[in-house]
């Protein structure tokens, strides 16, 4: 590991001082990410800024029926926090399948919505990777890319998002609350905080260099009662999903009144399901209607050489999830 | 759990006892090699080569040597000269020479290209990151499947009868090829060493399987007399073949040791793990088989290819039990190699017959299913207590009795043998047997036993050079020596793993348990007749060992003992057998499979301790189902790297995807395979294994999986065998 400076911050506005401050700087969640990738020699930061101690650790009530998760709370206790338990069981049940028990306690949610992909170029600083450094190719694109993107991508950057917790919140809607360098708060809607590709494949997403995320505030609970969250991987725990989906729905007298539905494993960001979505509003919750909705949610898909599997395997994931999500009330 | 019906209820062996080393390792006291505090210690990091083929043009290591701490980096312009073999590809054994850093050339990826020494382990490895190393770069070849091979001399091809004929006269045919993955072995603890030079003298603590045969290969790499090299490995961190020979980075920490005239240790990094330290390679058998309508076999033909590195040569033989298993009359059993740019295969568990086995036992299944057979009746229809490939008995084979006990025991019959016929909500059920067989070798074994005597109490120390790979060794060897010393078995010390003790096989192939025990056995047999000797008493006195010391006059005795193989065992094939039973689940929509339950059956001999008996083979199992669902190292097609490159991506089992594991051993007593009955079990608990579960996902989703590791996206894309309805 390269040596680095490390401070430890003592307020978000101490924090995002310090990184105007300081050479090279980078925030330090739970390090689960981080400190991997700067083993790996991907990261280099000369500056690391402790936050995860950070007093943003809360779950509060917002005036809309939300609930703002403090960035700092580790992936653990916003999991079983007996309001997110509650309300927002999706969130629960998608936070719950992701990496291990030891790993979710050290991860905060900040860090989680940035964990950077899991492509194996990406990681290995012999080969090409245009995310990694900037023009040298994308060693994925015509290489091994059986666990790469389907939605999405560009010639420069076919790679995924590996987080679990942010399918979970693009199906059920959330604002990213960000800290500015300046002092100044920011509120970025989570449909627009990740990127796709495009010819900036180094940008995961939206955030300004010194912004740090303080709070992620959930629209207000509709999937309660109707929800799963479906993760396909090689093994039973402790793996990456091939393919995820989130799945909510709101049921009133037979109908589905509202639907929120994200995947996984197939896009450079959560991929909301936008079209199947609506295309659920105001149908019976029942097989035909999940199955039409599937075919509506893969339609634009395109498969690389390795990967054509994820669309037959969303399109199971999608009609599976839906079901599994009426069954809770079945 | 265990279950064991042979011992008598006083006997030391066949206890189930807790490990004596247990409380040593659950409290961190037990000291791994890289745990040693050697004073003066300084630390080594490897630099890999970042391309597979060619040469290496350039190496500026200003930067690194530049850096605080750093007192050397030695790379093949500066290395010490060591023996290299005139062979253009060394075959590899366990005291194979390991030269390191002696030329430009490039075999594959990863291969040590430099090693920086510094004062701390932190410099050390940010050093490695500055060296900077230039190529003049070849295209790899990585795919053997593309290039033609050669039978290695180590494996010659085996031939008995008329394959084609055989294969003329069935009525029923299968010929099918299965595809095994790479595999690394990983065990938990990483590869280390610290190497001292004390004058001529090279001293270190290695995790090693075998002592022996690592100072063998230590001291001819560096053409020094094997006595100047000792090696201590009181603990290993388990192994699985991947400790068996002193690999490169021994010689590395050895010549690093030498050049800055400092202790060195070096800990072999995870990621490293995957490119130096050996690894199972991709193997293609093509599997022909014949039987006729009542379910007699009439020609068994097993072909495999692989892949070796392009300088040094390993064959995993995959062909193993495909000579002997079955009764049948025609039978061949082919190796071929390709040599490619990628690191060298080295014995993985069960070389050979874990992979080999998994294409019999499927092809067998095959089989039963074309004759509508149940398998386990067809199994046993061509079942032989004489080996074919050899004509000797078997010293004892179990295997109908492993086969019918694992059915009832099971509940085999509730299997319908169509497929894709029994669902429990979205899972489609199935069930799956096979046979595993793994040779019961037994090696020259010595040890040296020490006893006191206070008074009526007389407490024994036990040495022998054997290894504890985490087996047991330790526990069983103070079994013995309080049962045949008739001590309580806790005045028994065991003291392992340190090459000045007497020559043991080490731990490997199976044959650890047998020759270590037998080796205690007889030198505390040898030290009883000492004693009786010097007490004038006659050879039939039971006395206890304390009441004839006192009659002796002595208060302390020693004396060196071994056993060998005997005549009688030479003229017998021996082997264990076993039988695997499993039921998995296989999901509808998203193809994830759980495996609800196996049950082995197991006839191997003596069960010297249930406990770690039970440890053992559940270890081979969950390794068994790791090669059938999740385990494999993905090779870089252009780079010719494995971009499976960590724990994270290099998927080993987890708890949940294995619910219910039961071991059954049969009582067997086999007193040629050794005086004491002992048959490994190391290995046999991953034989057959993988067959097991492919052929319960075939009862339960009809889908033939002749492709290794069985992921949901081959479930997804693998068609229902033809003929098959998809209910
Ligand atoms: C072996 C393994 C398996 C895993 N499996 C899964 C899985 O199955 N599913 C899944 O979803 N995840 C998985 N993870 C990933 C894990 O969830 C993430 O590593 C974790 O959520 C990151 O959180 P952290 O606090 O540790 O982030 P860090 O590692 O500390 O930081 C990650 C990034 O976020 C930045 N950062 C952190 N906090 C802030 C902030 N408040 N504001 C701005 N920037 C910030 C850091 O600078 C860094 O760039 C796995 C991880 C490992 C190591
Ligand atoms: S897919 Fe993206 S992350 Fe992977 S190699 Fe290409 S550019 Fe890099």
């Amino acid at each position: 590991m390269r040596p680095f400076n490390y401070i430890a911050s003592t307020s978000p506005a101490d924090a995002v001082a310090a990184n105007a401050g300081n050479p090279a700087p980078h925030y330090l969640g739970g390090g689960t990410n981080l400190i991997d990738l700067m083993k790996e020699d991907v990261e280099r930061p000369e500056t690391l800024i402790e936050v995860a101690s950070l007093d943003r650790k809360e779950v509060e009530r917002t005036a809309s029926g939300g609930l703002r998760l403090g960035a700092m709370l580790s992936n653990t206790e916003t999991a079983n926090h007996p309001d997110v338990r509650r309300d927002y069981p999706l969130l629960t049940m998608t936070m719950l399948a992701a990496a291990t028990e030891q790993i979710r306690n050290m991860a905060t949610n900040g860090g989680n919505l940035l964990q950077r992909t899991r492509c194996p170029y990406f990681y290995e600083t012999s080969m090409p990777c245009n995310k990694r450094e900037p023009g040298s190719g994308c060693g994925a694109i015509n290489g091994m890319n059986a666990l790469h993107a389907i939605f999405g991508w560009s010639e420069s950057c076919v790679a995924t998002n590996p987080s679990d917790m942010n399918i979970a919140l693009a199906a059920i809607g959330a604002t990213v609350e960000v800290l500015q360098p300046n002092g100044n708060s920011r509120r970025i809607p989570f449909a627009d905080f990740h990127r796709l590709p495009g010819d900036e494949p180094q940008r995961d997403n939206n955030l300004a260099p010194g912004e740090l995320i303080v709070g992620i505030e959930l629209d207000p609970p509709k999937f309660s009662d109707n929800y799963y969250y479906l993760k396909i991987r090689e093994r039973s725990s402790y793996a990456f999903a091939l393919v995820s989906v989130a799945a909510g729905m709101q049921l009133e007298g037979g109908r589905i009144t509202a639907a929120g539905l994200a995947m996984g494993g197939v896009s450079h960001k959560p991929w909301k399901l936008t079209a199947a979505e609506e295309y659920l509003v105001g149908k019976a919750p029942e097989t035909a209607t999940f199955e039409a909705a599937a075919e509506i949610a893969m339609r634009d898909a395109r498969p690389l050489e390795e990967n054509e599997y994820k669309i037959e395997m969303g399109r199971r994931a999608v009609v599976r999830a839906l079901q599994q999500a009426l069954d809770r009330t079945a | 759990m265990t279950k064991q019906m042979t011992n008598a209820a006083d006997a030391v062996v066949g206890r189930p006892i807790d490990r004596v080393e247990g409380k040593l390792k659950v409290t961190g006291r037990a000291k791994y090699a890289s745990e040693f505090p050697v004073e003066g210690v300084v630390y080594a990091c490897g630099v890999n080569s970042t391309v597979a083929k060619g040469e290496i043009t350039r190496i500026d290591a200003s930067a690194a040597e530049d850096q605080p701490g750093v007192l050397k980096v030695i790379t093949h312009q500066n290395a010490m000269k060591l023996a290299t073999p005139d062979k253009e590809r060394i075959a590899l054994e366990t005291t194979t020479i390991a030269p390191v850093l002696q030329s430009k050339q490039i075999n594959w990826y990863g291969e040590w290209v430099a090693v920086v020494v510094a004062e701390t382990f932190e410099q050390a490895s940010y050093a490695a990151r500055l060296v900077d190393v230039e190529y003049a770069k070849a295209s790899p070849k990585v795919d053997f499947k593309q290039e033609a091979g050669y039978v290695p001399d180590m494996q010659p091809t085996y031939q008995r009868g008329d394959v084609q004929a055989g294969m003329a006269a069935a009525d029923e045919r299968v010929e099918v090829t299965y595809r095994t993955p790479v595999e690394h072995h990983h065990p938990m603890e990483l590869h280390a060493v610290i190497a001292e030079w004390m004058g001529e003298e090279l001293e270190l603590h290695l995790c090693s399987q075998m002592v022996n045969d690592n100072a063998q290969g230590v001291a001819d790499t560096f053409k020094i007399p094997k006595k100047n090299v000792r090696i201590i490995a009181p603990f290993i961190g388990g192994g699985f073949g991947s400790k068996l020979q002193a690999q490169e980075h021994v010689m590395l920490a050895a010549m690093a040791a030498k050049l800055v005239d400092r202790p060195v240790q070096f800990t072999v990094s995870r990621q490293q793990m995957f490119t130096n330290t050996g690894l199972r390679q991709e193997n293609l058998q093509r599997m022909r088989l014949g039987a006729t309508r009542d379910g007699k076999l009439t020609a068994l033909v097993h072909d495999t290819t692989s892949h070796t590195a392009t300088n040094k040569e390993y064959q995993e033989p995959c062909g193993a039990a495909s000579k002997m298993l079955y009764k049948v009359a025609n039978n061949r059993v082919n190796h071929q190699l390709v040599p490619i740019n990628l690191p060298y295969p080295w014995a993985m568990r069960a070389p050979g017959e874990a992979t080999g086995s998994y294409a019999l036992e499927c092809a067998m299944d095959e089989m039963a299913w074309k004759l509508k057979m149940d398998p386990v009746e067809f199994r046993i229809l061509n079942d032989t207590q004489v080996d074919p490939s050899n004509d000797k008995p078997f010293s004892s084979r179990l295997l109908t009795q492993c086969l019918r006990i694992g059915a009832k025991k099971f509940g085999w019959s509730d299997r319908p043998m169509e497929p894709r016929s029994r669902r429990e909500g979205n899972w489609l059920v199935g069930y799956g047997v096979s046979a595993g067989s793994r040779q019961a070798p037994l090696q020259q074994s010595a040890a040296r036993i020490k006893v006191n005597r206070d008074g009526n109490t007389v407490t024994a120390t036990v040495q022998t050079d054997a290894t504890d790979i985490g087996t047991g060794t330790y526990t069983i060897l103070a079994q013995t020596a309080a049962e045949y010393l008739k001590i309580p078995v806790e005045n028994v010390t065991v003291q392992l793993g340190d090459s000045r003790y007497p020559i043991s096989p080490g731990s490997g192939g199976s044959w650890g348990a047998a020759s270590f025990t037998n080796g205690v056995r007889a030198a505390c047999l040898k030290l009883l007749e000492e004693v009786k000797t010097a007490a004038k008493a006659p050879a039939d006195d039971d006395r206890s060992l304390a009441d004839l010391m006192d009659d002796a006059d002595l208060s302390e005795h020693s004396t060196t003992g071994s056993a060998a193989p005997t005549e009688e065992f030479k003229n017998h094939s021996v082997y264990s057998f076993g039988a695997n039973f499993s039921e998995v689940w296989v999901d509808v929509d998203t193809q994830m499979c759980r495996v609800q339950r196996i049950l082995t059956v197991g006839a191997a001999g003596t069960i010297l301790n249930p406990k770690t008996a039970y440890s053992q083979v559940l270890g081979g199992l969950v390794m068994g189902l790791g090669m059938a669902f999740t385990e494999q190292s993905k090779v870089e097609k252009q780079y010719g790297n494995f971009i499976t490159r960590s724990l994270n991506d290099y998927h080993v089992p987890v708890n949940l995807d294995l619910a219910d594991v039961q071991v059954v051993f049969l009582p067997e007593d086999d007193k040629i395979a050794n005086p004491m009955g002992v048959k490994g079990i190391g290995e046999l608990g991953i034989c057959g294994v993988a067959g097991s579960l492919a052929n319960a996902v075939f009862n339960a989703t009809g889908k033939r999986m002749r492709d290794l590791p069985i992921t949901p996206e081959k479930l997804l894309t693998t068609k229902v065998e033809e003929g098959l309805a998809m209910r």
